[in-house]
């Protein structure tokens, strides 16, 4: 199993180098040096060759991928408009993320995975109607538009909350993190519910009744371990489209995180942060799928014997 | 009866069949009433407002409230809200459709390959492997940056960026299939390469894939809504309905309205795309557990 | 009738599965007959005439509370199981009747190991047992039917074994509790011949050594002159047929019941072709008026269009449900 771990994690290394490659070509699509990009036009040619020679632009297309590389390997990368090291740039930045993102993506989880079970064991029932009812709505409303509603409702309208800005304290937390929890339950409950429904009706689970197991011993022992599977996969994606989602969520409610940093870098052409910021967030998914692969071979006995063969 | 004609036949009462089971589910029925609507709203835009009263300004009349002559009031410019959100229907939808079309024929051509060649199919799902660890959202945000927002170019990044998904998803369906008796029959009696994937393959893969690609129209419009929203997608004065959204937004204390009515409308368009892709899922495969 | 032999009495049992607002099948009607102490009732017929459902309404582990409506009485021990609490059923689930099912290889729990589940069956029905005294019950049973190297498929799971095996593992679970009466729902038919009838020959050796009272049902009139001590014959969910197996299968009185050993190939005899049963089993959704076989009995009369027969009491022990088993009687 360890052995298989270190395998994982070693093979993680070529694919996150692949993934900044495939950034870096298309961020070298990007017309203009950063002294073009980022200092006044009638700046003299001189100044701007010294800049470009600062933040690290010199030398040929494939020369600043490897510098690039160099720099991330002594962790000294030096951003294109600011000049200053990304890494005590993202240090400040990444906190807010991680916090939003976990913070998110546990509620998200808790609840969508729960009322999914619960729509499941109660088929039929008035309560599941309407649980089906409502994540249909809801997966179909924008989050941008949840967002909005929410500070026109909660900050501007009632004055309870920060519509933005991260100065309130854990209050600030409160509309960003709401707003990525209702976009996401929606998906995760109901694939959780198809799961659940799946697992309820094989056969081992008629066998657990006719044992005379309990309702509750054949739903969490019998039913829920083996939909966990098709829900631990879900909870991957639901992981993505939380990364994916804090950079909009970011730049609505102007919070100073990564997603508005990988933003701004964005349409500053600020190719090294970039790199940088799509890394961080490809390596955080990657990570997630090996947990989720070890996860698989602690608890299906299939795959376990596979791997101590 | 010849071979085509019994074939038609059969085709034709599993059309009827399906289409009676859809009919049934009261859901699926208000879905494709909401995307009637808006198929109207696409085709027919021209005849209900003219298109020049999308970027009318009318200095003399900014943020008036709905009213009878401007339905859904007008903003800040002074341009008629109403005729700027049926316009827009073009764009989001148009950008939801088209981009799920190519996505569909680039992924069902990448996983055909994949699921007639081993080497191949190594090699492809490599490639995807790296790609579905970038966010789809993040590469779709690069790739603007490079080709700039309009309509086209959304088209193409949403559809480069869920090729993975598409691919991935429809190698898995086909691959079910590949190992079905029936396709081992037809290679058995010497039926191979394209052939095999059209007459065999792909068409009793085509049930799974259909559900999937109309909800990814939900996702791409929801999607196309959101780049547009944070400034990356199609540009003003285009009436893109996220953008819209934006600009609406900094007078929600005055006028509501700006904001919700584009948000209301995005919302409808995918809950009717949601909500007939829950149909045809059901329709297609009563016993599967919804 | 002695009542005291009688274990499980089943009383004009009726279950419709309601598919949508317009749509009610009829999977079993009026259906009544009884299980005495330590004899095998065999349940012959043809997929969909309702014996499955027969034996999953008596466990009640049809869907209740949506699609199942079973009505009439299930007595086991004076009770009536279909109106008796969850906290009675589950009591009597797994520990005074037991339940086989036609699939072991999905019967099993995939992510538990056999022992596991072998000691589950003992531990939900008396939660204070020593962990040891469950195993050791495990272990017990394991070895009762005569599975190899009991140690390693303890400590196994379902995907390791075959399909054989895991039905022995299934057997074993299902006689863990020494339960009163056990329902066996197709037990081999997913199974090769040569495994076939290694199991049914480790059930009836089990049966002569505990006494347990079996309900055997199966489409296979081989398997079922293997077992049974009874024989009760079903078609569209109603019984045609009841009585002593060697006598049913001697002088078969029900159309049904004649048509299904005329085409079964019989070893003894050799004829150029079998008998064969005109048209096919109708779907429960379009089961005829009156007796359900009369559309491909080739006795029918106008009679059997109208109404379901009344009951023929041979003797005693051989009944049948047709208008023409009357008939034969008052003639001869």
């Amino acid at each position: 199993m360890s052995r298989y771990l270190i395998k994982r994690f070693l093979y993680m290394i070529p694919m996150l180098f692949l993934v900044i490659l495939f950034v870096y070509l298309i961020m070298s699509f990007t017309p203009g040096d950063p002294a073009t990009n980022n200092l006044p036009l009638t700046t003299p040619q001189q100044v701007k060759d010294a800049y470009n020679e600062r933040v690290g632009y010199t030398g040929t297309v494939a020369g600043r991928f490897f510098g690039y590389l160099k720099g991330l390997a002594s962790g000294n990368v030096l951003s294109y408009t600011s000049g200053e090291n990304i890494f005590t740039e993202l240090g400040k930045r990444l906190p807010l993320t991680l916090r939003l993102g976990l913070l998110s993506f546990s509620i998200a989880a808790l609840l969508g995975v729960g009322l999914g079970i619960l729509s499941a064991v109660k088929q039929y029932s008035f309560l599941d109607s309407s649980l089906t009812v409502i994540a249909v709505l809801f997966a179909s409303i924008p989050s941008f538009f949840i967002a909005g509603v929410l500070q026109l409702y909660f900050a501007v309208n009632r004055g309870l909350l920060p519509s933005f800005g991260m100065e309130a304290g854990w209050k600030s937390y409160i509309l960003p993190v709401s707003t990525l929890v209702v976009t996401s339950i929606p998906v995760l409950s109901r694939m959780t519910r198809s799961a659940m429904l799946n697992a309820l009706n094989q056969d081992y689970i008629r066998t657990a009744r006719a044992k005379g197991c309990s309702e509750k011993r054949v739903i969490w022992k019998h039913a829920l371990k083996n939909a966990s599977f098709p829900i631990i996969t879900l909870l991957l994606t639901g992981l993505a489209s939380i990364i994916g989602g804090s950079v909009i969520i970011e730049s609505i409610f102007t919070l100073p995180g990564i997603g508005t940093y990988l933003l701004t870098a964005i349409n500053g052409k600020n190719t090294p942060v970039v790199m940088t910021c799509t890394l961080i967030l490809s390596a955080v998914f990657m990570i997630a799928m090996v947990l989720m692969d070890v996860f698989f071979a602690l608890i299906d006995p299939k795959v376990r014997a596979r791997y101590q063969k | 009866m010849s071979r085509t004609t019994k074939d038609k036949k059969i085709v034709s009462s599993r059309f009827a069949e399906v289409a009676r089971r859809y009919a049934r589910n009261k859901a699926a029925i208000i879905g494709l009433i909401l995307f009637s609507f808006i198929l109207f709203a696409i085709l027919f835009a021209n005849l209900v407002v003219p298109p020049e009263n999308v970027t009318a300004y009318d200095a003399h009349n900014k943020l008036v409230k709905p009213c009878a002559e401007h339905w859904f009031g007008t903003d800040n410019l002074g341009r008629d809200v109403f005729a700027r959100v049926l316009y827009g229907t073009r764009i989001t939808v148009g950008i939801g459709v088209g981009a799920t079309l190519i996505s569909l024929i680039l992924g069902a051509i990448l996983a055909s390959i994949c699921a007639l060649s081993k080497k191949a199919d190594f090699v492809i799902m490599r490639i995807i492997d790296v790609g579905s660890c970038i966010p789809s959202i993040l590469l779709a945000l690069l790739m603007l940056a490079i080709l700039g927002g309009n309509v086209v170019n959304m088209i193409i990044t949403l559809s480069i960026a869920s090729v993975f998904g598409f691919t991935t998803q429809i190698r898995a369906v086909l691959l079910s299939v590949v190992e079905e008796d029936y396709v081992k029959a037809a290679r058995l009696s010497g039926t191979s390469g394209i052939k095999l994937v059209f007459r065999h393959i792909l068409p009793n893969a085509l049930d799974p894939i259909l559900v999937y690609a109309t909800m990814t129209v939900s996702s791409m419009m929801l999607s196309a809504a959101g780049l547009s929203f944070i400034g990356m997608g199609v540009a003003p004065p285009s009436p893109e309905w996220g953008a819209m959204l934006f600009y609406g937004q900094k007078y929600f204390k005055t006028a509501p309205y700006l904001e919700i009515i584009p948000g209301a409308a995005v919302a409808l368009a995918a809950l009717s795309v949601n909500l007939i892709g829950d149909g045809l899922r059901d329709a297609l495969d009563p016993k599967a557990i919804q | 009738m002695d009542n005291q032999n009688v274990i499980l009495r089943v009383e004009d049992l009726s279950v419709d599965f309601r598919v949508n607002r317009k749509t009610t099948l009829h999977a079993v009607r009026d259906l009544s007959f009884e299980v005495r102490q330590g004899e095998t009732l065999g349940i012959l017929g043809e997929s969909g005439c309702g014996k499955s459902v027969t034996c999953m309404s008596i466990l009640r582990l049809l869907p209740e509370k949506t699609t199942a409506f079973p009505t009439g009485r299930i007595l086991f021990q004076d009770k009536n199981l279909l109106t008796c609490s969850y906290r009675e059923l589950k009591e009597i689930r797994g520990k005074d009747i037991s339940m086989i099912f036609q699939e072991p290889m999905t019967s099993l729990n995939p992510l538990f190991t056999i022992g596991d589940q072998l000691m589950e069956i003992v531990r939900v029905h008396d939660p204070h047992i020593h962990k040891a005294d469950a195993r050791e019950a495990a272990m017990n049973a394991i070895e009762k039917v005569r599975i190899p190297n009991p140690e390693r498929i303890f400590a196994s799971y379902p995907f390791t074994l075959s399909g054989g095996m895991q039905q022995r593992v299934m057997i074993a679970m299902a006689l863990l509790n020494k339960p009163k009466l056990l329902i066996c729902d197709e037990p081999t038919t997913a199974l090769d011949v040569t495994i076939q009838a290694q199991v049914l020959d480790l059930m009836n050796r089990l049966k002569e050594e505990s006494g347990t009272s079996i309900i055997f049902v199966t489409h296979d009139l081989g398997v079922i002159s293997e077992m049974a001590d009874r024989v009760m014959v079903m078609y569209g969910g109603r019984k045609c047929e009841e009585g002593p197996m060697t006598e049913v299968f001697s002088q078969p009185l029900h159309p049904y019941t004649k048509g299904l050993i005329g085409s079964h190939p019989n070893q003894e005899e050799t004829r150029s072709r079998l008998v064969t049963i005109p048209g096919s089993v109708p779907s429960l959704a379009d089961m005829p008026k009156g007796c359900p076989f009369h559309n491909r009995c080739e006795a029918a009369m106008e009679c059997c269009k109208q109404e379901f027969p009344k009951e023929t009491v041979i003797h005693a022990e051989h009944k049948a449900f047709c208008y023409l088993c009357g008939e034969e009687e008052s003639n001869g």
